[in-house]
């Protein structure tokens, strides 16, 4: 079993099996944090030519870790039939072998099996107790479960072999003080451990990925210092996805990172420089009008070291330029759609297939023009079973879209007519009944 | 994606609302797809609105913290004091012109921060203020047929609405159509100016004496607010080139008269908290749910139980909150 199909077995197990999951939550949390690990490989590098599934597989089977949370759950064992994916008869057996409430489990509901619905009558877990609409875990249900992390951190090491962090019983006397200080900024006592170089922890990736010891709730120190770095990582991926959007599917999202990009060109080093500039040691206290002077004597600088940067900044404002382009284009991509989905469905009568004519009578209600889709038929396309129409060549999607949409067009009709003035909508009316009349084709 | 997927797809993300759902299961694909349509279009637009101007990305790149956002701040202290002076005086077309300039400050802050998914100012520019669509939306009641309204909300660009628009619609209650949102932050009154802030400091709003008329404030005279709201295909270089002109101007002459004049008040620019409302105490919006189910007792224990299983997301949030509670 690969790592893949490894996956979809344990989501499928999850899924079957919510209620069990709820009511031991330190396996569901700590299959979630080992799949979080595993799936955050940070150590493929795209140069050395390695096939990134082969790279995530070899990690697979180095990782111990998720193979050790499973040491109950063989494959073989579950997974009888092996085609790597659990049915609910192979979890069903799984569970009677494993959760130790299973013969408390009735068939509650009559429906001659032992679902989810049967399950929560015997754990209490995912009923709206209070009335308030949502999901509650009864509070008995919860002295459980602090009763079981109460114990298991006395046992400190869990069933599964993993144990809670703990402080070490001394440290040197200048970790000590450094860790006190971090501890009074809000630091947690696991991180200020960490951040004053007195943790024994794995430095690396590998071996903290084979670490026993269960992660801790980060500080909301931590958390507000990550934001950052998040907020950065979160930029760079929009960026990168809009650079690598389709200038037809997406003309908007596509230009727009052309602007960006162009402005980012056109400020070249001075983001860097004058971020180091203002958190230098003799800036970074000033305030008000010094800090002001400051700032601009920094500018001015600048500008005559680099010459060519003021003229840079005002030729990107022209990649403005293309993001004006980009919406007439999918202003036009719009128009255009909606204008092919208004004209499929007004074929020939004689050469109309029977769900097409159906359309085309109900929405459009005029039958002149020819669509691909008519060329089609034309072509020598046949009639399928299924689908109502069949051709060698691809199917018009306008035409698939109006055909399972003739209200939607009606709309497109109606406001289509609204926008005309009196006299257009009569000459429109006039050239409709004409082209009626005469069937022209 | 078939439209029976994409249903499924609305009805799980309107799990919490189970009125949404039978709407969702009910309404024709059409209808539907008309609506969704329609939304898309207008995120679309609102997307590429919002796209911001060589000037904004270089007065974003070249914001200083402790410079700009303070000036900011300071300026919306000054049109929320004087603001609040000309209500006290029931002199309605001066405030409207003190909240005029509030609402181009802040739609300027918007454009380039886009309330902090892409932030231009790269996190030197946070401002934070309850947003006033609800209020707005008070103003603009009228709907067509189909009991749509017929004037949309413009937020924060309100501003420019017209050649003089009123903003007498902060001083009432929120509009019922805003119900959820308005729950959400629990302002239900009228508009709460004094809870904006910026960089986390509470604008400060004095109780002044108005002077009887406009009197403008130095960032009023920045030249990002007269180039702001250009969209990026008009401002090109030669409108960049006048742009960097003025701003070289401000900064060697007004940003000494701002200097100027805060040093002569010979008092420090940052605040000490939220101020007192600056409007008046009004009936606010309703907010019990008319639609409210009966008490608990009421229902029986069948029906107390939910359709389906819990979700995992659901079963997660849960673990989550007790181990939180550890």
């Amino acid at each position: 079993m690969n790592s893949e199909q490894l996956l979809k077995a344990i989501s499928e197990l999850i899924k079957k099996n919510e209620a069990f999951f709820a009511s031991n939550p330190e396996l569901f949390l700590a299959v979630q944090d080992r799949l979080i690990k595993a799936i955050d490989y940070e150590d493929f590098d795209p140069e050395n030519n390695e096939d990134p599934e082969d790279f995530y597989n070899k990690g697979y089977e180095d990782n111990s870790a998720i193979s050790d949370l499973f040491d109950d759950l063989p494959e073989e064992d579950v997974d009888e039939d092996g085609d790597g994916v659990l049915s609910e008869e192979e979890s069903d057996d799984w569970l009677k072998e494993n959760d130790p409430e299973y013969d408390n489990y009735k068939d509650t509901d009559g429906d001659g099996d032992i679902d989810n619905n049967d399950i929560r009558e015997v754990t209490g877990i995912g009923s709206d107790i209070d009335g308030d609409g949502d999901i509650d875990i009864p509070e008995t249900k919860r002295q459980d479960i602090k009763q079981k992390d109460t114990e298991t951190d006395k046992n400190k090491i869990s069933a599964s072999g993993y144990k809670s962090w703990e402080p070490k019983d001394k440290y040197e006397p200048h970790h000590d003080a450094a860790i006190k200080k971090f501890t009074s900024e809000g630091w947690s006592p696991r991180e200020a451990e960490r951040l004053a170089g007195a943790h024994s922890s794995p430095s690396n990736f590998h071996d903290a990925l084979r670490s026993k010891t269960k992660p801790s709730q980060p500080s909301d120190k931590m958390l507000a210092h990550m934001k950052g770095h998040a907020g950065d990582w979160l930029r760079n991926a929009e960026r990168k996805i809009s650079e690598s959007a389709d200038a037809k599917k997406n003309p908007i999202k596509h230009a727009s990172a052309k602007v960006l990009t162009a402005h980012e060109d056109a400020m070249g080093d001075f983001k860097t420089a004058y971020s180091t500039f203002l958190n230098s040691k003799d800036v970074k206290d000033l305030r008000g009008r010094d800090r002001h002077q400051a700032i601009q004597a920094f500018k001015g600088k600048w500008g005559s070291e680099n010459p060519t940067h003021r003229e840079n900044v005002i030729a990107s404002a022209d990649a403005g330029k293309s993001l004006g382009e980009a919406m007439d284009q999918r202003r036009q991509h719009l128009e255009q759609g909606k204008e092919d989905i208004m004209n499929v469905g007004k074929l020939n009568p004689e050469g109309i297939s029977s769900s097409a004519g159906e359309f085309s009578t109900a929405a459009s209600g005029d039958l002149n023009d020819l669509t691909s889709q008519g060329a089609a038929q034309a072509a020598g396309g046949t009639q399928d079973e299924e689908s109502g129409y069949s051709t060698g060549t691809v199917k018009d999607p306008s035409m698939l879209f109006a055909q399972k949409n003739p209200e939607y067009v009606k709309s497109l009709h109606a406001k289509l007519a609204s926008k005309l003035n009196p006299e257009q909508s009569s000459r429109l009316q006039t050239v409709n009944s004409v082209k009626k009349g005469t069937n022209v084709k | 994606m078939k439209l029976d997927n994409f249903k499924e797809l609305l009805l799980k993300k309107s799990e919490n609302n189970k009125g949404l759902q039978v709407l969702i299961k009910h309404i024709k694909d059409d209808y539907l797809l008309d609506y969704v349509v329609e939304s898309l279009e207008k995120m679309a637009q609102a997307f590429s609105k919002k796209n911001p101007n060589a000037a904004l990305l270089d007065f974003g790149a070249n914001m200083d913290e402790h410079t700009e956002p303070d000036m900011f701040r300071d300026a919306l202290s000054h049109h929320a004091s004087h603001y609040k002076a000309a209500l006290k005086d029931n002199n309605k077309p001066l405030a409207n012109k003190h909240a005029h300039q509030i609402f181009k400050m802040m739609h300027m802050a918007d454009k380039l921060t886009r309330d902090g998914l892409n932030d231009h100012s790269n996190n030197k520019l946070r401002v934070e203020a309850v947003h006033p669509m609800p209020w707005e939306r008070s103003a603009y009641t009228t709907t067509n047929d189909q009991g749509k309204f017929k004037t949309d909300t413009k937020g924060w660009a309100a501003h420019t609405r017209g050649s003089n628009p009123s903003y007498d619609f902060l001083s009432g209650a929120p509009h019922e159509a805003y119900k959820k949102e308005v729950k959400t932050h629990g302002h239900n009154k009228a508009y709460p100016l004094e809870h904006m802030k910026v960089n986390d400091e509470y604008i400060n709003v004095e109780d002044i004496k108005s002077p009887g008329k406009f009197e403008p404030h130095s960032f009023d005279k920045h030249p990002i607010m007269s180039n702001f709201t250009r969209s990026p295909k008009d401002h090109d270089s030669m409108k960049q080139d006048d742009y960097l002109k003025q701003l070289d101007g401000f900064n060697s002459t007004d940003m000494n008269s701002y200097y100027d004049m805060a040093e002569a008040k010979g008092k420090n620019i940052k605040n000490k908290g939220m101020s007192a409302p600056v409007h008046g105490d009004i009936a606010g919006l309703d907010l019990t749910d008319s639609h409210q189910p009966q008490k608990a007792e009421a229902v029986s224990p069948e029906q107390k139980l939910p359709d389906q299983a819990p979700s995992l997301q659901d079963i997660k949030a849960k673990l989550a909150a007790i181990k939180g509670n550890k």
